[in-house]
């Protein structure tokens, strides 16, 4: 049993291969085009994505390069009608795990599936720990002893910066860079450690986060 | 880079093949029969071995179904001369990872075993045990003390995922993101009425559950 996502335009062919995966008992779902396809990998837990090389909005290609660089867990199956070698070797390069040739036989397909998801491991990040604290990176909860609070994105993000380098001190300028690029600003990271500090202290960690007017801030 | 075993009776194909993959920085050691092949395979030592069809003495996939028996976990690779696509599907469920058929570009092949090699080393066994009850991932069916048991699809999932993630505590929005549909409206509670029904069909009564609550945090299998 696998979540799979399907992203193909074409949907006699997504209704085709949904219905050969959820006879396989995988939970099947399907993304039109690409930007969509997109957003709900960011937004879901796959364990597989079947991803055709041609579609609106977004190309298969282009997913795929930005999941390996954001998901590299995840495996992804190109479908394509590109039977070339080169267009091969420009699918694996961006980080395919397979490729598929339309059209599809389905005998092969599902093989080729099982195969893939024999070697799906949900690989968990490790938690990083300081003293009796433990920030579950994956879930973003953060735990003391048999209390814990779960953060949200930047606040996990923020957290997740402090504790990788414990006693170093983070500029304002280094830490807006960081969590928001460009766009970020010194009210925004005001925010973020305001409600941070404020998770922080229903675990009594009120004065974990130091800040020096000079310096910027550190854990203490 | 990676080692390779290189499984080819074919002397001609399996100097060429060696003499690119060498160029590409990896390791290659080679065997031209079946049964010699079967032995370094079980070694278990290689990242990957490429494994033609067509072998004396012990065929490619008897090798490949051998080898995963006893808990090889190396990327396979099959080469093969027959085009007929049974023979690409029974290699791919004798527990090989990709195939090609031959002849293939050379191209293709370094393409397909760059793509193999970022697979990860792990291999999620067919058959996964806890105390009394095995489940079978292909076919989907569970067992308890040999019994077969009716488990619905949610149950099944969540059975699996479990074990197949053992030792590791899952939280119920954890379940519900990873075994339930993304646009399903269910709530926590879907977890926990599944992981009670799951319970009452696998587990022993007087003993303690295979699948562990931790209070507050999520539910594992040890």
């Amino acid at each position: 049993m696998a979540k799979i996502l399907i992203i193909e335009d074409d949907e006699f062919m997504a209704d085709m291969l949904g219905d050969c995966l959820s006879s396989m008992h995988h939970i099947v779902e399907k993304a039109r085009d690409g930007a969509l396809g997109l957003e709900r990998l960011r937004c879901f837990n796959y364990e597989l994505v079947v991803l055709d090389w041609q579609l609106p909005h977004l190309s298969g290609i282009e997913i795929c390069k930005r999941l390996k660089v954001e998901l590299p867990h995840i495996p992804v199956m190109m479908l394509t009608s590109m039977d070339r070698l080169q267009d091969k070797e420009t699918g694996f390069d961006a980080g395919a795990d397979d490729y598929v040739a339309k059209p599809i036989n389905i005998k092969d397909f599902s093989a080729r599936v099982r195969a893939l998801l024999r070697r799906s491991i949900i690989t968990r990040e490790p938690e990083l720990r300081l003293r009796d604290l433990r920030l579950d990176i994956q879930s973003a909860q953060l735990a003391k002893g048999e209390k814990s609070v779960n953060l949200p994105p930047k606040e996990a993000e923020l957290l997740q910066l402090l504790m990788k380098q414990p006693g170093e001190y983070f500029t304002t300028e280094a830490l807006i860079e960081n969590l928001w690029g460009a766009d970020g600003t010194r009210a925004s990271l005001a925010n973020c450690l305001k409600r941070l500090r404020g998770k922080l202290s229903q675990l009594g960690e009120s004065e974990l986060i130091e800040t020096s007017p000079r310096l910027g801030y550190r854990l203490r | 880079m990676a080692k390779i075993l290189l499984i080819e009776d074919d002397t001609t194909l399996s100097a060429m093949i060696a003499d690119v993959l060498r160029h590409d920085g990896h390791d290659i050691d080679g065997a031209s029969d079946g049964g010699l092949g079967l032995e370094k395979v079980v070694s278990g030592q290689y990242d990957l071995v490429i494994l033609d069809w067509h072998l004396p003495s012990m065929s490619g996939i008897d090798i490949c179904h051998e080898a995963r028996r006893q808990g090889v976990a190396s990327r396979i690779l099959m080469l093969t001369s027959a085009s007929g696509l049974s023979d690409s599907e029974s290699g791919l469920d004798a527990g090989a990872d990709d195939y090609l058929t031959k002849p293939f570009a050379m191209l293709e092949l370094v393409a397909r075993i760059k793509a193999l090699l970022r697979r990860p080393q792990e291999l999620i066994p067919n058959e996964l045990h806890c105390a009394d009850v095995v489940l079978f991932v292909q076919p989907a069916e569970v067992f308890k003390g040999g019994v077969k048991l009716d488990l619905r699809p949610a149950e099944y999932s969540l059975l699996e995922f479990l074990l197949r993630h053992r030792g590791t505590v899952f939280s119920s929005e954890d379940l519900l993101d990873r075994v339930w549909h993304s646009d399903a409206e269910v709530g926590y509670d879907a977890v926990s009425t599944c992981v009670k029904r799951l319970r009452a069909k696998i587990d022993t009564d007087g003993n303690t559950s295979i699948i562990k609550t931790i209070h507050s945090v999520g539910y594992l299998i040890e």
